[in-house]
């Protein structure tokens, strides 16, 4: 029981922001202070019994009951919520906003200066920016928009390049993991030997192997070619992209000694069709 | 160029234009003053969904092939409809702007920052592209109905076709992208990406500001401040990538994203009104009838956030059924009406209707 206590609180804790950095943890921690202090403060300030209910008790008992080892216990085993994995949006039922909006305005209702009324105001909206953290940050996950798509520019150009035309069959095109989430928010038309689900589950399938199991040579990942384009001609895929050499990452050999053709280079990526795979399609076609 | 401006218009048209006719034709539910531009787009949008909903389950539980089609048109010719009617019923009084003048000049400064606030997250959608791994299941999702015509049958890893996934199918908002998308010739990537903030942002705002005004119908000077402190804690509160304010503007177009950040906090707005009309409810004179008028509309109205919580998420009808019986509980304790349990039940019968069909579809219990 205890055991669960402490999972429930660590999540508690990362919903608010406390991933195990010192600083993050601090000011998870007094976010979470201060959201329950703002309830609290909900509850003996307000007057009005609905209102305390809702913005008050309401995410007092929440939070608690998010604590409470059965309610995880018994999430865990309804279906459809993942294990447990979802367990986090409980605390969507909490009007955390509205509950810190709400007692931020009765705490300025109370105060009878207007300088001071002011002042607070500022001080409260900098307690707010220094607890939380800034949604338009530049990082991995946010980045600035290359075009209306908001998926990389290469992306794009990639698949123009080898979309099939309105009336040609479909084709299947292997790309490395980083572009492979965006292809299909592009084109539907395309088609992959595996997707995100692929990545995010570690599911294994020989061409996101190859891309992925590279042989650590002298502190650069060396991708086997061969491998490779052996598993891109089983699953008939016409376009190979790869993306260039780098100083971590290469290719072990130059595809197109295994007998694909370079389209274009895109970007860091090269594309490649493979006329091996093109006659394997033709043939089993023919075969019916 | 040209086509790029009409297809603009078409967005606003569906949008925009389609939901605010809809609420016209419905608004005459709403008590006289409740009923605004705002309550009338609100009212219009829920019902513009719940028929999306209604059209689109059926559609896709039939037809495996062209389903997208069959399920656009429904809809185009029902809402279209609807629309007609709405547009007859055009009421230009409700634009009618109250005073400005009324308003200490603090108080405008506060209304001014606000605004600029939500603009500057408009604008700032815009500018950057959140990375989200699950846009690869729900944009393509949408891009494949656009595209292929298959609502949720194929599968987005590598595109081949698949039996229907009832573990997210039935949360069809991904195919109302779709749908705006088709009917304004725009790509349901840039639809989902670049068009629906504009819809959803102010939107999930003015819920907030409904909520501010019964919280603060009293001191009407806090409203500015409320909705200021609200917008700080929505653009400041990316502190982990599960925080509603994470989800409503790092993904503002997924069904999730609209469940924490719409849905539930309308549940707490209509709760909130329900409560403020407890002694209005008391002193009706004229019996049931007259009391169902003051009621009722409460009522339909949850019973369409309901709805439109099945659309955004599975989960969500559990989440909302479970907020509106909670609630209605604190509801009875207070006005001692044993009618609103039934008001209550009838709500969750959408809800209700939805566990079925995913229980029978297989998405097991």
């Amino acid at each position: 029981m205890y055991g669960i206590f402490v999972q429930c609180f660590v999540e508690l804790k990362e919903y608010f922001g406390g991933h195990g950095v010192p600083v993050d943890d601090f000011k998870a921690m007094l976010m979470l202070v201060l959201f329950l202090a703002a309830a609290v403060f909900i509850i003996v300030s307000e007057h009005d019994l609905p209102k305390k209910a809702l913005f008050g008790i309401w995410p007092v008992v929440m939070v608690v009951a998010f604590l409470f080892p059965v309610t995880k216990m018994i999430f865990v085993k309804v279906p459809g919520f993942d294990e447990g994995r979802e367990y986090y949006r409980l605390l969507w039922l909490i009007p955390q906003y509205i509950v810190l909006a709400y007692a931020a305005c009765l705490i300025l209702n109370k105060i009878k200066h207007d300088a001071v009324k002011r002042a607070t105001f500022v001080i409260m909206l900098l307690v707010i920016v220094f607890t939380g953290k800034y949604v338009y940050t530049e990082g991995v996950y946010m980045k600035k928009a290359e075009n209306l798509y908001h998926i990389p520019q290469d992306v794009i150009d990639i698949c123009e390049l080898v979309a099939p035309e309105d009336e040609e069959e479909r084709v299947t095109v292997a790309f490395p993991e980083e572009l492979t989430w965006f292809v299909r928010q592009y084109d539907s038309n395309i088609l992959m030997p595996y997707g995100a689900d692929y990545i995010e589950e570690g599911y294994l399938e020989p061409v996101y192997n190859a891309y992925k199991n590279v042989e650590e040579v002298n502190g650069v990942g060396i991708v086997n070619a061969d491998q490779l384009i052996e598993a891109t001609r089983f699953n008939v895929c016409f376009y190979v992209v790869v993306p260039e050499d780098t100083e971590t990452r290469k290719m072990s050999k130059d595809l197109k000694t295994l007998g694909l053709e370079l389209v274009d280079k895109v970007g860091h990526f090269y594309v490649y069709k493979d006329p091996v795979a093109i006659k394997k399609a033709q043939e089993e076609e023919l075969n019916g | 160029m040209l086509m790029v401006a009409w297809s603009v218009v078409r967005l606003i048209y569906w949008m925009l234009i389609v939901p605010y006719l809809i609420g016209q034709v419905f608004n005459f539910i709403l008590p006289k003053e409740r009923k605004t531009v705002g309550t009338t787009f609100v009212l219009g949008l829920l019902i513009y969904f719940a028929l999306f909903e209604i059209i689109s389950i059926p559609c896709m539980l039939h037809y495996k092939w062209f389903a997208f089609t069959h399920c656009r048109r429904i809809y185009v010719v029902v809402t279209s409809i609807l629309a007609l009617i709405g547009a007859f019923r055009f009421d230009k009084t409700l634009f009618k702007l109250k005073a400005l003048s009324e308003l200490k000049t603090e108080t405008k400064i506060y209304y001014g920052i606000f605004i600029a606030l939500v603009l500057f997250q408009i604008v700032m959608s815009y500018v950057y592209a959140p990375f989200n791994g699950d846009d690869s299941f729900y944009v393509a999702n949408s891009l494949a109905a656009q595209q292929r015509d298959f609502m949720n049958r194929v599968d987005t890893n590598t595109g081949v076709l698949i039996d229907l996934d009832i573990r997210h199918a039935l949360a069809v908002i991904t195919m109302w992208i779709a749908f705006i998308a088709k009917s304004s010739s725009v790509h349901a990537t840039i639809v989902s990406h670049s068009a629906v903030q504009v819809l959803f942002i102010p939107l999930v705002y003015y819920v907030y500001y409904l909520i501010g005004k019964v919280l603060f119908k009293d001191k009407k000077e806090n409203l500015p401040v409320f909705m200021i402190f609200v917008n700080v804690i929505m653009i400041f509160g990316n502190v982990s990538i599960t925080t509603p304010a994470a989800f409503f503007l790092t993904r503002t177009w997924q069904g999730k994203a609209l469940l924490c950040n719409i849905v539930f906090p309308m549940i707490f707005w209509i709760f909130l009104l329900m409560f403020d009309d407890v002694s209005k409810v008391k002193e009706v004179q004229g019996g049931f009838k007259e009391k169902l008028k003051l009621t009722a509309p409460l009522w339909i109205m949850l019973g369409l956030v309901n709805m439109f919580s099945g659309m955004c998420s599975e989960l969500g009808i559990v989440f909302s059924s479970g907020l509106a019986a909670l609630f209605t509980l604190v509801l009875l304790f207070v006005s001692k009406r044993w009618t609103v349990l039934v008001g209550a039940f009838m709500a969750v019968i959408p809800n209700l209707i939805y566990f079925g069909i995913y229980i029978m579809m297989g998405g097991g219990l």
